[in-house]
């Protein structure tokens, strides 16, 4: 019998070990773009964006550069490998594709490396592009410079895809203030993925780039592009329509689920406002509202509801007039959002702001 | 004298020979060591930094008819707490949770990379059915199945320090300092397995006893995403009978 019980306690052990029998490691199915960097002197803005997302990287390229042969330095995922490779001389006068392949083989990433210019100053919203995969398309508006598209405009929308089906915040209307469409921009509620995210998903639509962090949603939201040497943006102006949503609320996740407290009495307001910031490197959602960086401001003050497209027409307020217009680099950000408290969680489902023709007006610096 | 007296002894042999079949009821009292096991070990656990059991007791009443000497079967009405703490560190460990927000139903796909901590603390009401076999008068050994309903789940967690690839390994890397899961509703309400165990006599009332329960029906349903793994409830008992 006590052959049994030693049966058994071996038995045990196996279980033990079953525990310790760590297989070998899978190759890594990775495949990603860590770093692209070319030599400065063929760039006017030192500042290459990747969209890990769209898969989109951009480069400033100078316009007589464009036939150079340009060498970039890429580092990859680790095993994997990319093809053309690192220090291949290319030209960027058309967009050039960039396939990486996993270590384990199983997978290829293409990446489209794009020339373009320094974005203009007039926002119609009259080309869009559909992005994300499967069911979760989603739309952001782009600008067009000498026929290549510009995927300069972001959103939320991409956080929203990875765990949502559509509709989603940023949307293309054909309820425009002149042309074919107007970008039309919603409250909606946010994602919470494994107890954490944002409960509230303020539709907003700016310039610069989303790069999904779950944990501290609001440092997702990159704000800037370049600024034109010698601009001086002095004005901000455009049309929009405005309908807040029925119950203005407090968001919170509570318990890994999204609630909501209403707040009797307060109205959501829409936020409409254009920074001016110093530096090559991007805001996000805890700074955009108070970093030292920024130069100049113009925002629509109230936010009030507008049932029919009405006119805006904000000057820039500077706090720092000590400003290199034709050497230093300055970024800037055009924001719109349906629900001005959207970084505190707090705005009305279903909130609905609409933008159409839109510009920074600048002056040029002598 | 010697004939008489030898007869008595004669009889009284034959007297114990004649096993009368008849019920025996326990109280079962133990504790159970063990955890829920993913079988294969998938090769997305690279390490297994801890584990530790949780408060797991097992209470029961046991009924066994015994037929003769040498054989019985019996049955038992358990409380079968069945948890464990698990730390591990996993690559590409495939994860897809429903999720919903609001009214609007989502679904959340990805490959995770990071550390993991897993608390399991499940318990069943258990009905063992076995076959009982006695080699001796101390010994009892027992081979049956089990079945198990779910009256209380706990399954949850949270994962740190690492990233998620979502919806698949080129999608989108998405950094995670800490999250959390629960999937307690996610549970299967029924369990169902082998077990095998021995019981040492210690004096007439009370034993000791040792029993293995392996689980053959996986704790999430097919339908469930949430591990690319099926887990297993593999349990030992240790615990004392006390025969009323």
């Amino acid at each position: 019998m006590t052959k049994f019980i030693k049966q058994l306690a071996a038995c045990l052990l196996g279980i033990g070990l079953c525990y310790g029998c760590i297989k070998s490691a899978p190759l890594s199915p990775e495949a990603d773009i860590e770093t692209f960097s070319v030599d400065p002197n063929y760039l006017d803005v030192n500042k290459i964006s990747i969209d890990q997302t769209n898969k989109t990287i951009l480069l400033y390229v100078k316009t007589d550069s464009l036939n150079s042969q340009i060498k970039p330095v890429i580092t990859i995922t680790k095993g994997a490998s990319v093809s053309p490779a690192s220090g291949q001389a290319v030209t960027f006068n058309n967009p050039v594709q960039y396939t990486v392949t996993s270590e384990d083989g199983q997978n290829h990433k293409t990446y489209t490396v794009k020339a373009i210019a320094v974005v203009g100053f007039n926002y119609e919203f009259e080309n869009w592009q559909q992005l994300g995969s499967g069911t979760r398309v989603y739309e952001h508006p782009v600008e067009m410079a000498n026929g290549v598209t510009e995927p300069v405009w972001s959103s939320g929308n991409p956080g929203l895809a990875i765990a949502t089906d559509p509709p989603y915040p940023i949307q293309k209307t054909t309820d425009s203030y002149q042309g074919n469409y107007a970008a039309q921009i919603t409250t909606m509620p946010g994602t919470v993925v494994f107890g954490v995210g944002a409960p509230m998903a303020a539709g907003s639509l700016f310039l610069g780039t989303f790069e999904t962090n779950i944990s501290e949603p609001l440092k997702s939201t990159k704000f800037g592009q370049p600024l034109a040497k010698a601009k001086k943006p002095v004005r901000f102006t455009g049309y929009y329509k405005y309908t807040p949503g029925p119950t203005y609320s407090q968001f919170s996740i509570i318990d890994t689920k999204i609630t909501s407290a209403p707040i009797p009495g307060a109205q959501d307001s829409c936020a409409i406002y254009v920074i001016v910031f110093r530096g090559s490197d991007p805001l996000d959602g805890t700074n955009v509202n108070n970093s030292t960086r920024i130069i100049a401001r113009a925002e629509m003050k109230q936010g009030l509801p507008a049932s029919g497209y009405t006119a805006f027409n904000i000057p820039f307020e500077y706090y720092d007039t000590n400003i290199d217009w034709k050497n230093e680099n300055l970024l800037f950000t055009v924001v719109f959002s349906s629900s001005k408290g959207g970084a505190e969680y707090r705005g009305a489902l279903n909130s609905q702001l609409i933008v159409d023709h839109a510009a920074v007006v600048c002056e040029d610096v002598p | 004298m010697s004939l008489v007296a030898s007869g008595g002894a004669v009889f009284s042999q034959q007297n114990q020979n004649e096993f009368k079949p008849e019920f025996r009821k326990y109280i079962l009292a133990g504790y159970n060591f063990g955890g829920t096991v993913p079988t294969p070990m998938p090769n997305t656990v690279r390490k297994i930094n801890a584990w530790w059991p949780q408060f797991n007791p097992s209470l029961g009443y046991e009924l066994d008819y015994v037929f003769n000497e040498k054989w019985g079967m019996g049955a038992a009405l358990k409380i079968d707490y069945k948890g464990m703490g698990i730390k591990s560190e996993v690559m590409y460990m495939h994860t897809s949770v429903d999720i919903k927000q609001g009214d609007k139903p989502g679904k959340f796909e990805g490959l995770f990379v990071g550390h993991n901590k897993t608390i399991v603390n499940n318990g069943y009401l258990t009905l063992p059915i076995h076959a009982i076999y006695y080699p001796d008068k101390n010994w009892k050994t027992q081979l049956g199945v089990y079945f198990g309903y779910l009256f209380h789940a706990g399954f949850s967690g949270e994962v740190t320090d690492g990233y998620i690839r979502t919806p698949d390994a080129t999608g989108e890397k998405i950094a995670i300092d800490t999250a959390t899961f629960n999937f307690d509703n996610e549970l299967r309400k029924f369990d169902c397995g082998l077990q095998a165990g021995a019981e040492r006599r210690i004096n007439n009332r009370i034993s000791i006893n040792g029993n293995l329960s392996w689980g053959l029906l996986s704790l999430f349903p097919k339908s469930f995403h949430g591990t690319d793994f099926s887990m297993y409830n593999v349990f030992f008992t240790l615990g004392i009978s006390y025969k009323l």
